[in-house]
């Protein structure tokens, strides 16, 4: 189990991370979200052991995370490198023997990896020569291949299409179900929602969200609703009772609620007719509460 | 245990990187590629270059004196007149004439586009008739021609005097011996640590500027991956004495059956060297390769991409700069300056081993300044340690120096 207990970490003047807990669990999968400059990457040093933080303190099974055995923890950096003029094998062989594993265990896991993650290559080819998607497999691989007990996955979507961003997610889980405590970063809040188990978001070095992506959009009420084809006009929606904005694309229209008891009236009045196409009454989604929480004024 | 485990792994990363690649193959040759060019070429020129060839007209006890004096640089042929003489020169088949009226008297001529005649052996070689045929007339015996004949004995000997004046013979190479030493070895030095620094510094440019080090430094401490990578160049600089060594050894036992090894040994004045100069030179070279490569590691860790490793290696490159340009005028100067600086480290690798080879110092001073290297090769690689842990994953832009600096106030508060 990973152990964030209040860290704090300043850079001259300013505070990159206040005061942040949490805990990742064996087979958990952690989210961490938060803009640009909001102190992610630093808390991933932290944990890391790359930097020291200036209070509070970072622990892995109770003991301090610079005293225990690295070779079980496996990092994927936010900005990509490999050596370039080697090929995938001495690549992979490098760094699964810097985790502790033998040449025969890596040369015996290898083919299976290159083949999960479909890798168009041979594993005779220099990095230099695959393209920059393939690259980023190759680097996933280098992470995952020692079967990491600790993984710490920096942007790891970024750059990826959708066909090998799934294969990404297949390989998480399936490091997921052989127990391993999973922390990652991301800004498409999809991967986020779909993903993580739990999920902090910093904002300035804070934590202002941390829960389950079911336990933060619930705080948040069902104050959304998603129309098809209603009754009335968008002007007619503007003016019911608990609408706070109305927006219209195409035939569907998204209202933003005041208050989540409005609900039940807007449905009446929409499906005066009998009969509507859609209404669907949700929490915010995960992008919006990004958004809000991005947006607000610091507390 | 597991710390071992890891540093051999980094060793063996970079003594793997560099064997795959040119660059090293190519250092480490290239001397041995200039060696073979420079005897191949004097075996070359050697063999295929022929006597001058010299016609003697001249009474037959002249032309049988001369003939005696046939070597592999100049052949007297004697011919019966003058004509027969022109014609051979006009045939190309003579390189000169020499035309004798007495031993006293001679006259030479000599084709523009012919082989070079010495005429100082030529001149010598009639000195010495003359000198016989006026003995004889003036009735001398042969112990009395002995001794006017006789070569005066110098002996030489080379010495120095220390500051307090007292005089010290020293090994007293010649000026062109002295002169090509420390050339030599200055130079020689000089690429070998630039060449090494050179690997050192780009090597961790590139991890850092590549951002590949944040991966290793997961598995890693900063400092075991800096001793890694020390022990990684030590162990290119044992293979390629290896090289050298098995290259000499095989030149030296071949050198009966390939000509032109054997002409390239005998190009070298083994006595003159010595093997004490040959020792200390091996000594500096590994000293000076492990201390500039220290300093490189600890230089390229202080830019932040590739692109500034030229930066890295511009302290690298000034002091061994310094040190080299010492070397090269160590054979004209003995004064304070190049004394101390044959004691300061960095530059002692360049400064001493010239010094030493072209009998400046005796073996005391030089191990001194082993001695002196030594510990401060000690004492330079824990803090470069230090400044490499701290700076291996910090990303400056405002150039080395105010890096260290930053390193440093990070090192003290610590």
């Amino acid at each position: 189990m990973l152990e964030l207990k209040g860290i704090t970490k300043r850079f001259g003047q300013q505070t990159a991370v206040q005061d942040e807990s949490f805990t990742v669990n064996p087979g958990e999968i952690f989210g961490l979200i938060g803009q640009n400059g909001a102190g992610k990457t630093t808390t991933f040093r932290m944990i890391l052991g790359f930097i020291r933080p200036d209070a509070g303190e970072v622990l892995w099974e109770h003991q301090a995370i610079t005293q225990i055995n690295r070779d079980l923890i496996g990092y994927l950096p936010e900005e990509r490198g490999l050596y370039p003029k080697m090929t995938i094998e001495a690549q992979v062989q490098f760094f699964g023997q810097l985790h502790g594993m033998t040449r025969a265990q890596v040369n015996a896991a290898l083919p299976g990896w290159l083949d999960r993650f479909q890798v168009k290559g041979k594993k005779t080819d220099k990095v230099k020569d695959l393209s920059k998607g393939n690259q980023q497999k190759v680097q996933l691989i280098c992470a995952l291949i020692f079967q990491p007990r600790l993984l710490i996955l920096d942007e790891p979507f970024s750059g990826l299409d959708p066909i090998n961003a799934s294969l990404l997610e297949d390989g998480i889980h399936a490091l997921q179900e052989s127990g391993a405590a999973i922390i990652f970063s991301s800004h498409d809040m999809s991967n986020v929602a779909t993903l993580s188990d739990r999920l902090v978001m910093l904002k300035n070095g804070r934590t202002v969200l941390n829960g389950t992506v079911d336990e933060i959009r619930a705080a948040y009420g069902r104050t959304r609703i998603t129309l098809e084809q209603p009754a009335l006009t968008a002007a007619e929606l503007r003016a019911l009772p608990g609408v706070a904005a109305v927006s219209q694309h195409g035939e569907h229209f998204r209202l933003e609620l005041t208050d989540a008891a409005a609900g039940r009236a807007i449905f009446q009045a929409v499906s005066r007719d009998g009969y509507i196409r859609e209404f669907s009454q949700q929490a915010p989604s995960l992008d919006e509460i990004f958004r809000m929480k991005a947006g607000a004024a610091d507390a | 245990m597991q710390r071992m485990r890891k540093l051999n792994l980094i060793a063996g990363q970079v003594l793997r990187k560099n064997l795959h690649g040119f660059s090293w193959w190519f250092m480490a040759l290239m001397p041995l590629l200039a060696a073979v060019l420079i005897g191949g070429i004097t075996w070359y020129m050697s063999s295929t270059s022929q006597p001058a060839r010299v016609v003697v007209v001249a009474p037959t006890p002249i032309t049988s004196a001369l003939q005696k004096q046939n070597d592999d640089n100049q052949k007297y042929v004697p011919v019966r007149s003058e004509a027969a003489g022109r014609r051979q020169l006009s045939n190309k088949d003579a390189d000169g004439m020499l035309v004798v009226k007495t031993t006293a008297q001679a006259k030479l001529y000599r084709r523009d586009d012919g082989q070079s005649i010495s005429t100082s052996q030529l001149t010598q070689a009639l000195a010495s008739l003359n000198t016989l045929t006026v003995a004889q007339s003036l009735g001398l015996s042969q112990q009395q021609l002995g001794r006017l004949l006789a070569t005066p004995k110098v002996t030489t000997r080379s010495v120095t005097f220390t500051d307090s004046g007292k005089m010290q013979a020293t090994t007293g190479k010649s000026d062109g011996m002295k002169q090509i030493l420390s050339t030599v070895v200055g130079f020689l030095m000089y690429m070998f640590l630039m060449s090494y620094g050179s690997i050192i510094a780009s090597e961790i440019a590139t991890e850092k500027g590549s951002r590949i080090e944040e991966s290793i430094l997961v598995a890693i401490r900063p400092q075991t991956q800096f001793y890694g990578k020390i022990l990684g160049v030590s162990a290119l600089l044992g293979l390629q004495i290896l090289i050298y060594a098995v290259m000499t050894a095989g030149a030296w036992f071949l050198r009966d059956s390939i000509p032109a090894v054997k002409e390239l040994l005998n190009g070298f004045d083994w006595a003159q060297i010595g093997w004490s100069f040959v020792l200390i030179s091996i000594v500096f070279f590994l000293i000076g390769i492990v201390s500039y490569t220290v300093l490189a590691a600890m230089c390229g860790s202080l830019v932040a991409n590739q692109e500034q490793a030229g930066q890295a290696l511009q302290p690298v490159l000034l002091l061994a700069m310094v040190g080299y340009f010492a070397s090269l005028s160590t054979a004209g100067a003995n004064g304070p300056v190049i004394s101390t600086m044959s004691y300061i480290p960095f530059l002692s690798p360049l400064v001493m081993p010239a010094r030493y080879g072209v009998g400046q110092v005796t073996l005391g001073p030089a191990l001194l300044s082993v001695a002196i290297s030594v510990l401060f090769l000690g004492i330079f690689t824990i803090f470069a340690e230090h400044v490499y842990a701290s700076n291996v994953l910090t990303y400056s832009e405002g150039g080395i120096f105010k890096a260290l600096r930053k390193s440093l106030t990070l090192l003290r508060a610590k």
